[in-house]
């Protein structure tokens, strides 16, 4: 089984962040000794977060491109490179909402470990 | 490694035969196979005995696969056993395979990659791709950083000790494999993906079994993050996985079957409905490099669109059980099989 929706919204690019985050872990687990020569997985998951970025970004030219999506921006927001704006916020969003999902476990995970200490310190 | 498989089975003498007979054919067959009879009125028991495994029968029916595999597991006595659906075949090779993920100390169970056996209808089209880029990208990323979020009911092979240690497959949740697979990496035992074992399962292939599936799996997600979110929050990398795949399966689903649709009516553009399938191209890239060494370009191109069907409507029952557990306290516990 699969859960929730794969292939959708933060879940995305949390993986892709943990594949292009691969490489630097590879090499420390090498550097420590403990990697048993996973280079093939490691490479081939990174080439994949790299495809879905530029399958993306040319998605995004291609809108440009077809809808004219600057001009269209640019008219909405009343200045230059609106469309550019759009996209940067677009990820900035995106990439808040995964880090504010993410502390927010780290945050739980806190409060949970501070809350089974606080009986054993009485 | 001694290897006992186990076949929980209800009604499924129209499949069974194919299952046991690939299990025969591996390249490392297994020391014994048991077929639980599961209280079925279709002749299953007699399509075990025509092969020759072992066929144990409950004095009645389980009510769940999770019981039906517990209760085979006394009849167990090797150091591995596999649970595998009635309806999935492997690849000749998949136990062979998989046996070698068990060479790695402290590995406790193991599951492989999964295709529909059949591929013809929008939803088994549509489970194709799911399967296929879940498989190919999300779970390999996983399984690198030694965490798979789900060693899959279908077809997983685990030690023997560490199944009983847990008390077998339980039924309180409608999805024991994830509620086995979390409790194994809170208590640290290994669970690993090889992507290498191939098997084959039967997926619904209309939308009654498809909605009975998608019930069960939505409802068992919430129950198991309900029942293990405290234990989960001490396991790097999981409870990240699965903080993403919860907050995506309630806001992506909210975003796509309700702000979508009102801000496409209220801003009267049909442009938005680019919104569905924006995200295609991003899906192509890991579908594309599952496919072509599989020889699936066509089919995989083929299939795409039902992935966007499939998503919508699992997205309404994932919000259906959100609601139902969560707000209305209203637990679903009725196992119904939909393949």
């Amino acid at each position: 089984m699969n859960p929730g929706l794969p292939g959708t919204g933060i879940g995305g690019l949390f993986y892709i962040l943990s594949a292009l985050w691969m490489p630097i872990c590879e090499a420390r687990r090498r550097w420590r000794g403990d990697a048993a020569g996973r280079w093939t997985v490691v490479a081939r998951q990174f080439a994949i977060a790299v495809g879905v970025v530029a399958a993306m970004s040319g998605v995004f030219w291609a809108l440009d491109t077809l809808l004219a999506l600057d001009q269209i921006a640019a008219h909405v927001a009343g200045r230059q490179h609106a469309a550019w704006t759009l996209r940067v916020s677009a990820l900035l969003v995106t990439s808040g909402v995964l880090a504010a999902v993410l502390g927010a476990v780290q945050l739980a995970r806190l409060c949970l470990k501070l809350r089974t200490l606080r009986p054993a310190a009485r | 490694m001694g290897l006992t498989v186990i076949i929980p089975a209800y009604n499924e003498a129209e499949f069974v035969g194919d299952t046991i007979r690939s299990l025969l054919a591996q390249t490392v067959p297994p020391r014994e196979i048991i077929l639980v009879d599961d209280g079925s009125t279709d002749g299953t028991a007699e399509v075990g005995h025509r092969a020759g495994i072992t066929v144990i029968r409950p004095p009645r029916n389980t009510g769940s696969k999770a019981g039906a595999q517990t209760f085979a597991l006394p009849w167990a006595g090797t150091e591995l056993v596999m649970a595998i659906d009635a309806d999935t075949t492997l690849e000749p090779t998949a136990i062979e395979r998989l046996l070698q993920a068990f060479s790695e100390p402290g590995v406790g169970a193991a599951c492989g990659f999964v295709v529909p056996r059949r591929i013809a209808s929008v939803w088994e089209r549509g489970r194709f791709i799911e399967y296929l880029y879940a498989f190919t990208f999300y779970k390999q990323v996983q399984d690198y950083y030694r965490r798979p979020l789900i060693s899959s009911g279908c077809f997983s092979m685990y030690r023997t000790d560490a199944v009983r240690r847990h008390g077998g497959w339980k039924g309180r949740t409608l999805a024991e494999d994830m509620d086995l697979t979390w409790s194994f990496h809170q208590a640290g035992v290994g669970v690993r993906f090889v992507p290498e074992a191939v098997c084959y399962p039967i997926e619904p292939f209309n939308f009654r079994l498809m909605r009975k599936q998608l019930r069960r799996w939505s409802h068992g997600f919430i129950q198991n993050v309900s029942l293990h979110w405290k234990g989960l929050l001490a396991v790097p990398f999981l409870r990240s996985a699965v903080a993403v795949a919860l907050w995506d399966a309630i806001v992506a689903s909210l975003a796509f079957l309700v702000v979508l649709p009102m801000l496409i009516v209220a801003l009267h553009s049909p442009w938005l409905l680019l919104a569905y399938f924006i995200d295609a191209p991003a899906i192509l890239v890991p579908l594309v490099i599952g496919a072509i060494p599989r020889r699936e370009f066509g089919r995989t191109l083929l299939s795409l669109p039902a992935f966007f069907v499939l998503r919508l409507v699992n997205g309404f029952y994932f919000l259906e059980a959100v609601w139902s557990e969560w707000f209305l306290r209203r637990p679903f516990r009725t196992y119904e099989k939909g393949h």
